[in-house]
């Protein structure tokens, strides 16, 4: 009974898996470049739940971060014509050193304070991008003059191959991060959230384990933005900008800070809300309509569920499967009857 | 380990979602641009967001549109046309310029802003004729990029008459700049420099910020007695009405793309930009003095008929309509109606009329794909006039009308934006 | 010298706006634990219901106490429908929500009033007072009184009255308090409801300087938050002090910090920020609160 249930999650997990591996073959190349960002996104978000779910630490600057390694990526494809998984490597480096750089005065901060610096962080970055213009190239920024995730030979297209360039990547990360909040980082984090004095006095290195959560969220960050930055073929100031950092972590509050699967719930929303909205709404003159339904939206599933939505679902689907087992029980008791009866 | 079961079934039903909505791999594209069918044209424009204002020309652009369906379209074709919003965020913009090629087969992709730089290789890559409405330098690159396209002059020529002016008019002038910090005003300082001006004080501020007492003091402070501004809305309007409210009194250059009433006069308030010049292209819907032109009265009437939900009394409305017009205009021109054949005839333009230029300006085909506006001013007329110009006058076409050249665009004319 | 003075003191002027923002925020923070995103757009929206009132012929002093009252019964209405549900989601929920309401008010605003900044009146006129070469306009004169006064009423809320001693029992002990008898989300309601007025305040101080659209506010909340973080989030003084730092050091910084110009002035007011922080974690003037194990 025991490995059924343990098997029922990895099942899904495997099937949805599955899924991504063959939707390259099922769906057109305009859909799997939203899908693909969904996965990139998705993966900067979980980044940002190991920081805000499972440590603890509030940053309104992932969009940066994330920003950050998008031009790491794009920087050396673009101008020094460096194969793109090189890009996305010098990405995972830099943004591993910034989170760093960043994660030390945060450790001196909490609550409304790192939530400060990390806004500051949000608000002048894409200022800066725009400044050093010969090596980001200012407002226009960096663009691609073909896809670099190419085959050309295979007979796939670059967005069949982006996408699964990034659901690998996307999966790596998931077990990476999967595996470091189940071992004993995530019980120290766990400790460290519940109560920082009481973790310190159980002999955990406080700090330590705090700025590895950051270190370990900004690296990821970095390195989903370089695959986004490499499927949209673009790094642009205007991406970066501090509403995308906010949309960010409200992807992560509403998906469910505490779940895998919620950073993909929590991706897929602010990348196809908006989209659904303008349809909802219709008529070009409605910008500002869709603008208000999509605000709308984030503030019905906060209030529909404050804890995320892989978290309501889970609640209403658990109370569901509450009743299964029990009833799963008592049908085998009776077949052991059965047995037994028929066994003298 | 139910609860990550049950995750798992969210994650599923998200996907499954999701999926729903897909197009499957190897459907046809919607539309059809063959010899008969609708001529597909899209836009994606910045429709909500900071940069809403600029989206409002996405109804000028319907309207005309539908104006010229209803009267029968071209050579018997009607247009498809439709807007989607970006948000002016360049990955959203990135995803609908694929859609209008891979899913609408569209032939003209219309882009606006300082971001379409970026988002020019997809369509050049699948041979889609892109339009972008946007004053960067940039965009004059059609070697790189056959089928990019720029709608609005270039800021960098602008630059270089206010230079030309200034270096005439005020010989000893303390010059100073405002703009905004980003690449357009980088294309007007060459501009200016062009024209002999390097400026003694050059203040870039990001859009939105609007407290400028501190920039204002800095101006002063330096001695600049000739200022040239262009910075959007909110910016302009708080800075001239301060330096009205203080007495500081430069003379004031204000740039084309914000000299109307909507962007700088009402906001600023019109006693604090009497006198200001202006290089003037586009007529402003608000401006009382044009309000009985033909082209205006036509155009309000096409919105209240076509664009009712559209705000016909913006410029960024009135251009979307000159746009489109003049997309009307190469596309009615054109050998063949694919993306080849109507950048062929939009380059070569000549004389063509347009809804949103002043009066006596016509559209030519410029340098770097660009549209020229020309039109000689009583001044350049009498002294400068070159033999061609006049031969062509003689042979009895309209009169008002310049070479394609863009230094003969440089008309001495200035007017003041408040009337 | 004169300008270096006459810079300072235009400074200061910017920061009275970051200043009153800042106050609005504190208020909000002190009763929640939320930084309330949304809090610069409430603002621009109570100017823009002043501007309606100003459209009928009222006069600017009849339409004042009008407004304050309005944005206050607003300010309370959006925490009784859409905050409160989120009351005990803990912080993350609560500053989402700000940014869903930043949105969602801000799209509002353009909806009814379009995206162009249109003028505002100065309730204290046009004009400039000069003295030693330095110049201060009517508007940034009243905006620094109205700073003082709005200052000193909500110091004085908050210390003085019965209404101020429980809205800080409320934020600093929600469980006593409420075995007391004292209703949370009463008191809660009505910090938003002090909060939304404070910050119309900061609206009408704002709008003749910036013109007034729908965005008007975002780039002042930014700092306002700087200014608040930089005072203390506990402190009424601390954050109106932080504001009128953030304000100077943007402005110096903007003209003698060479290469950072107007558009990266702003890092210097956050770097300050973020070194007194570290220093001293609750802000200038705000008070450690003790972690019971």
């Amino acid at each position: 009974m025991r490995h059924v249930s343990r098997l029922i999650p990895r099942l899904g997990w495997i099937i949805a898996l599955g899924i991504g591996v063959i939707l390259p073959l099922l769906v057109s190349d305009f859909d799997l470049l939203d899908l693909s960002r969904v996965l990139t996104l998705a993966m900067a978000v979980a980044g940002l739940n190991l920081l805000v779910g499972h440590s603890g630490q509030v940053s309104v600057g992932h969009g940066a971060i994330f920003g950050l390694g998008g031009y790491a990526a794009m920087i050396p494809v673009v101008s020094f014509g460096w194969p793109w998984w090189a890009g996305v490597l010098l990405a995972a480096v830099l943004s591993l050193a910034f989170g760093i750089l960043l994660g030390i005065p945060a450790l001196k901060m909490g609550g409304a304070n790192l939530g400060l610096l990390t806004i500051a962080v949000a608000v002048v970055f894409p200022l800066l991008l725009i400044r050093f213009q010969p090596l980001t190239g200012g407002t226009f920024g960096m663009f691609l003059p073909s896809p670099a995730i190419s085959l050309p030979d295979s007979g796939f297209t670059s967005r069949q191959l982006e996408f699964w360039v990034c659901l690998l990547a996307l999966a790596v990360v998931f077990v990476a991060l999967r595996n470091l909040v189940h071992g004993r980082l995530g019980r120290a984090l766990a400790a460290v959230r519940t109560s920082s004095l009481l973790a310190a006095a159980n002999g955990i290195a406080v700090n330590r384990v705090k700025l590895i959560a950051f270190a370990v969220s900004s690296t990821v960050a970095g390195v989903a933005g370089a695959l986004y930055a490499l499927v949209v073929s673009i790094a642009v100031p205007d991406s970066y900008v501090f509403t995308f950092s906010i949309a960010l972590l409200a992807a992560s509050v509403i998906g469910g800070s505490r779940s895998w699967a919620g950073a993909i719930i929590g991706a897929a929303i602010i990348v196809y809300l908006p989209t659904l909205a303008e349809a909802f709404v219709g008529g070009q003159a409605a910008g500002n309509w869709s603008q208000f339904v999509y605000a709308a939206g984030l503030a019905l599933c906060l209030i529909v569920a404050p804890s995320g939505i892989a978290g309501a679902v889970t609640s209403l689907l658990g109370r569901a499967f509450a009743y299964a087992p029990m009833r799963r029980a008592v049908v085998e008791r009776s077949t052991d009857m059965r047995t037994t009866s028929t066994a003298p | 380990m139910k609860k990550h079961a049950a995750a798992a079934v969210a994650l599923a039903a998200t996907m499954a979602i999701l999926l729903a909505g897909c197009t499957g791999r190897g459907e046809p594209a919607q539309g059809a641009s063959e010899e008969t069918g609708d001529i597909v044209i899209r836009a994606s424009y910045p429709l909500s967001g900071p940069l809403a204002s600029a989206g409002l020309s996405a109804a000028g652009v319907t309207a005309y549109f539908d104006a010229v369906n209803a009267a029968g379209g071209i050579d018997g074709r009607q247009i498809d046309f439709e807007a989607v919003d970006d948000a002016f965020d360049p990955a959203r913009q990135v995803s609908n310029n694929q859609q209008f090629v891979e899913q609408d087969d569209a032939i003209i992709v219309i882009n606006f802003g300082g971001i379409s730089v970026a988002a020019r290789p997809p369509l050049n890559n699948a041979g889609v004729a892109q339009i972008v409405q946007g004053g960067e330098t940039e965009l004059s690159d059609t070697e790189a990029f056959p089928f990019s396209r720029a709608y609005v002059p270039d800021i960098a020529w602008e630059g270089e008459l206010q230079g030309r002016y200034i270096t005439e008019t005020f010989p000893d002038a303390n010059v100073g700049f405002v703009g905004f910090n980003n690449a357009l005003a980088d294309s007007q300082l060459n501009g200016l420099e062009a024209g002999g001006i390097t400026p003694s004080t050059v203040i870039k501020l990001p859009p939105g910020q609007a407290d400028v007492a501190s920039q204002v003091t800095e101006l002063q402070a330096a001695g600049v007695d000739v200022l040239v501004v262009t910075q959007g809305p909110p910016t302009i309007g708080a800075l001239l009405s301060y330096m009205g409210e203080i007495g500081y009194h430069p003379t004031l250059f204000i740039g084309s793309p914000y000299a109307d009433f909507a962007s700088t006069v009402i906001p600023a308030g019109a006693d604090n930009v009497t006198g200001a010049l202006s290089y003037q292209w586009f007529k402003d819907p608000q401006n009382p003095a044009v309000e009985s032109d033909e082209a205006i009265v036509q155009f309000t009437e096409d919105m209240a008929e076509y664009s009712p939900d559209g705000d016909s009394t913006q410029t960024f409305t009135l251009t979307g309509y000159g746009l489109a017009s003049a997309i009307v205009s190469a596309l009615s021109e054109a050998d063949e109606i694919t993306s080849e054949g109507f950048l062929e005839a939009w380059d070569t333009v000549s004389d063509v009329e347009n809804p949103m230029l002043i009066e006596g300006a016509s559209l030519n085909g410029g340098p770097g794909g660009r549209l020229v506006y020309q039109y000689p001013p009583a001044h350049v007329r009498r002294n400068e006039l070159d033999p061609r110009r006049r031969d062509r006058q003689r042979r009895g076409r309209r009169h008002r009308r310049v070479a394609r050249r863009r230094a003969r665009a440089g008309h001495r004319s200035s007017c003041p934006v408040a009337h | 010298m004169t300008e270096l003075l006459q810079q300072t003191l235009d400074g200061l002027s910017a920061g009275l706006i970051y200043g009153i923002l800042a106050l609005a925020l504190s208020v909000v923070f002190q009763g929640t634990g939320m930084l309330n995103f949304a809090q610069g757009e409430m603002a621009t929206l109570s100017a823009f219901v002043t501007l309606v009132f100003l459209q009928f012929g009222m006069p600017f002093w009849a339409v004042l106490p009008i407004v304050i009252v309005l944005s206050a019964l607003g300010g309370a209405l959006i925490e009784r429908t859409v905050v409160r549900p989120l009351e005990r989601s803990g912080e993350l929920p609560l500053l989402t929500l700000g940014v869903a309401l930043l949105l969602g008010i801000n799209a509002m605003m353009a909806i009814i009033w379009g995206t162009n900044s249109r003028p505002f009146p100065s309730p204290f006129g046009q004009g400039v007072v000069t003295s030693l070469g330095l110049r201060m306009t009517y508007q940034q004169l009243g905006s620094l009184i109205t700073l003082l006064a709005v200052l000193t009423v909500t110091i004085l809320v908050f210390n003085r009255t019965s209404i101020g001693l429980r809205l800080r029992a409320v934020a600093q002990n929600p469980d006593s308090a409420t075995l007391l008898g004292q209703h949370r989300g009463k008191w809660l309601m009505i910090g938003w409801g002090i909060a939304a007025a404070v910050g119309a305040f900061a609206a009408l101080v704002a709008a003749p300087v910036l013109t007034l659209s729908p965005g008007m506010m975002t780039f002042p909340l930014l700092l306002a938050l700087a200014a608040a973080t930089l005072g203390g989030l506990t402190s009424r003084v601390g954050a109106v002090v932080g504001g009128l730092i953030v304000g100077v050091s943007n402005s110096l910084a903007g003209r003698y910090i060479p290469g950072l110009d107007g558009d990266l002035a702003i890092v210097v007011p956050f770097v300050i920020t973020a070194i007194v922080v570290v220093i001293k974690p609750a802000g200038i003037f705000g008070k450690a609160r003790t972690v019971r194990v």
